[in-house]
């Protein structure tokens, strides 16, 4: 028996960015950001988010800004 | 840009003022305002980053207040 995949966003394959016609990802963003992030504050891996190559090598400059700034975590423990 | 709740302390400060300054400077100068920046103990921690693009009319979401 497989197991069944139990991603977050498996239904979904398709660029959030690219459907909603962003230009740039602002560090700023923070609710947008913590969309594609684990809750332990990882990136998610574009298998996952469905982000594309492009879109995912910008979100990730963006999040590493963001926790540079104490926006976003570095590591999230609950 | 407001007060905000910070994600990890940073030097045991659990909250901070951000601010927001769009600004255009020789890149000799850069050096100089991040040693500056070092001497101001109210001040946790300084970005500088290339400006993609710069608004004409400065606005930007009010991070959460805590």
């Amino acid at each position: 028996m497989r197991k069944s995949s139990t991603d977050k966003k498996s239904a979904k394959k398709k660029c959030l960015f690219t459907q909603s016609g962003f230009k740039a990802i602002d560090y700023k963003d923070v609710e947008t950001l913590s969309q594609f992030v684990t809750e332990r504050g990882k990136i998610l891996p574009r298998r996952i988010s469905g982000t594309s190559t492009h879109f995912q090598r910008i979100l990730t400059a963006a999040i590493k800004r963001a926790r540079f700034v104490a926006l976003l975590p570095f590591v999230a423990k609950d | 840009m407001g007060r905000r709740r910070l994600a990890y302390e940073i030097k045991e400060n659990r909250e901070g003022h951000y601010i927001l300054i769009f600004f255009e400077a020789p890149s000799t100068g850069l050096v100089e305002i991040n040693r500056e920046n070092g001497f101001h103990e109210d001040l946790l921690r300084s970005m500088i980053i290339t400006a993609e693009s710069v608004p004409e009319e400065i606005s930007f979401k009010q991070l959460v207040q805590v």
